[in-house]
């Protein structure tokens, strides 16, 4: 699939801009802070009506407008779609595909697939576990339309049991049972998907980073969970046949832990995501070096976890990250990109972080100000 | 604001109501400016009797202007079934489909932690009370399928089960009429699970 168009219309720096893109490779250049990330942060948001970066829709508001509006033009096998979408400050968000709004609009999601990869990913091995299981989750999202709708769900389930936690003298036993069965119910669910969606996502992973290392390392991923057993324990794709039962039973346990703390201890939202190399924990143990190839075999991997789930490439995202690889690495991602993949790269130099791949992509100047872009090259 | 004060002020009592923004309390604002004065009267009586005179009934805690309400009165309803509600616009629903012949219950609300909403704040006791009567065989528990519904029919279901009452809860599924393919997959994967054997 490819992106064939974008217009943009009071997003971020950008008033009013519309730019025709390469199908294969694009590059955006210029110094930082002129809105090179905010053009890719459009484009992420066309295709999972969020940022990657920002919780608060508001915040991707240009300043002093009421509200910011994205459409762009994508090819799939199937097809091409238009797609809209716009929010206001007033009336929220809104989509509409070919013109014609959608009454859910969670619908829009999975029309563009995209992988967004950028130097704070490299938090992806060492951060905290909400960065690997947002990780999962996003993607999962993307894919999976019944996920979609399985995650907020669950969420909503979350938070109005937390708040009952909180009421202490509300928070009678009956009234959580009333909420358990469903966190159960949606938390299992979400579980299942996340371990299956790992096992593929661990054997690319597994065959890319071999690539990416030469051999020398072998990466491993694993799903830890907290609903069975003590803490976090590894679950294997074998084992869920018992996890309903042992998610309950782990809750009824948990229950004057959670009184006092006020919140919801067991559930997939305190879940895991364990990666290790050569059988070490990565978490603990891995060098800055490290990190970056795990991080940059756990994003091909993405990609080709995509393709697998959807039969075509997602659009990649990559922003600033040539020159966070080595020459090496970058060579490896350069070569994928030969494979018929849109791209999308930032940089503040064309020499240095593009090496080479100038003469084949269409080149954007991104300088702010009132002409934002310009097209250097034409490819 | 930039309107003198008998505007504004009308502004801002209309958009205290659900779904209406500060353009939309404009624009009706100024419509009822332009409406007729007879109109307008009516239309404040309207509002000011609906509350006078509307009450929750004793028995169905529906809303009525008598007590008890016109549908608890009837002698051709099977007074031994509730059908439990979340709000008086599910009744309406309920009625047309012309086919039920039970009472009602409305909770007027649904279980929600997050709003201070618990078992006290919805019209539970009623039940309760109703139930411990005596003379009811079932149960029908019709609250919305969303998380909040989900967990009030829990609760409930959970409450009534000392009772010996029989405890039914609406099935989810596909709406009649239509083709598989249109069928978002949520709904779809609900009804596989609710399948049944023929």
């Amino acid at each position: 699939m490819f992106l064939n168009d974008l217009k943009l219309q009071d997003f971020r720096n950008y008033s009013r801009e519309s730019l025709t893109f390469n199908p294969n490779l694009n590059l955006l250049y210029g110094p930082n802070g002129v809105g090179k990330t905010n053009i890719l942060e459009a484009i992420y948001y066309l295709a999972t009506i969020r940022s990657h970066r920002s919780h608060r829709d508001s915040d991707l508001v240009r300043w002093n407008r009421s509200g910011f509006w994205l459409e762009g033009r994508v090819y799939r096998k199937e097809g091409d779609y238009s797609l809209q979408v716009s929010y206001g400050h007033e009336a929220g968000k809104k989509t509409g595909i070919n013109g014609v709004a959608q009454t859910r609009i969670g619908d829009f999601v999975g029309h563009l697939n995209a992988v967004f990869f950028s130097p704070e990913d490299l938090q992806l091995v060492k951060g905290s576990p909400s960065i690997r299981r947002q990780f999962l989750d996003s993607e999962l999202a993307q894919v999976n339309p019944y996920y979609r709708r399985l995650l907020p769900a669950y969420l909503r389930i979350l938070e109005q049991r937390n708040s009952l936690l909180k009421a202490v003298e509300r928070a009678s036993d009956s009234a959580l049972e009333a909420w358990d069965a469903q966190l159960v119910d949606y938390g299992t669910r979400i579980i299942r998907y996340r371990v299956d969606a790992l096992r593929k996502l661990a054997a690319l992973a597994r065959l890319l980073h071999r690539r990416v290392t030469g051999g020398e390392e072998e990466l491993e991923l694993a799903y830890l969970t907290s609903v069975v057993g003590d803490g976090l324990q590894a679950l294997r794709n074998g084992d869920l046949s018992g996890l309903e039962e042992s998610f309950r039973l782990r809750l009824k346990a948990a229950r004057r832990k959670e009184l006092r703390r006020g919140y919801t201890l067991v559930g997939p939202h305190r879940d895991d995501l364990l990666i290790t190399l050569n059988g070490t924990d990565a978490r603990a143990f891995a060098s800055q070096g490290q990190q970056r190839t795990t991080v940059l075999s756990l994003k091909l991997a993405e990609l080709e976890f995509m393709r697998a789930e959807t039969g075509e490439y997602p659009v990649l995202l990559l922003d600033d990250v040539m020159s966070e690889l080595d020459q090496k690495r970058r060579g490896l991602l350069v070569n994928l990109l030969q494979g018929g993949l849109q791209t999308f790269i930032t940089c503040t130099d064309l020499d240095h972080a593009a090496a080479g791949l100038a003469q084949k992509a269409r080149v954007f100047r991104v300088s702010g100000g009132n002409t934002c872009l310009e097209v250097v090259n034409g490819a | 604001m930039y309107y003198v004060e008998p505007i504004a002020r009308l502004i801002r009592q209309l958009s205290r109501l659900p779904g209406i923004g500060p353009k939309t309390a404009q624009r009706l604002a100024f419509f009822i400016l332009k409406m007729e004065k007879r109109q307008v009267i009516e239309l404040a009586n309207a509002m000011v009797r609906a509350k006078d005179e509307i009450g929750y009934c004793s028995i169905c805690c529906n809303l009525t202007d008598r007590d008890p309400c016109n549908l608890c009165r009837r002698e051709d309803r099977d007074h031994s079934i509730i059908c439990v509600v979340e709000e008086p616009k599910d009744v309406v629903a309920m009625e047309k489909t012309r086919e039920y012949k039970g009472t009602y219950h409305v909770l007027q609300g649904a279980i929600s932690p997050m709003e201070g909403i618990g078992p006290e704040e919805i019209r539970l006791k009623e039940l309760l009370a109703r139930v411990k009567d005596g003379g009811i065989r079932e149960i029908i528990l019709a609250t919305n399928p969303d998380v909040e519904g989900e967990a009030t029919a829990m609760y409930i279901a959970r409450l009534m089960k000392p009772l010996g009452v029989k405890v039914t809860r609406i099935a989810r599924g596909l709406p009649e009429g239509g083709a598989l393919e249109y069928v978002d997959e949520v709904t779809l994967l609900k009804a596989l699970e609710g399948r049944y054997e023929i």
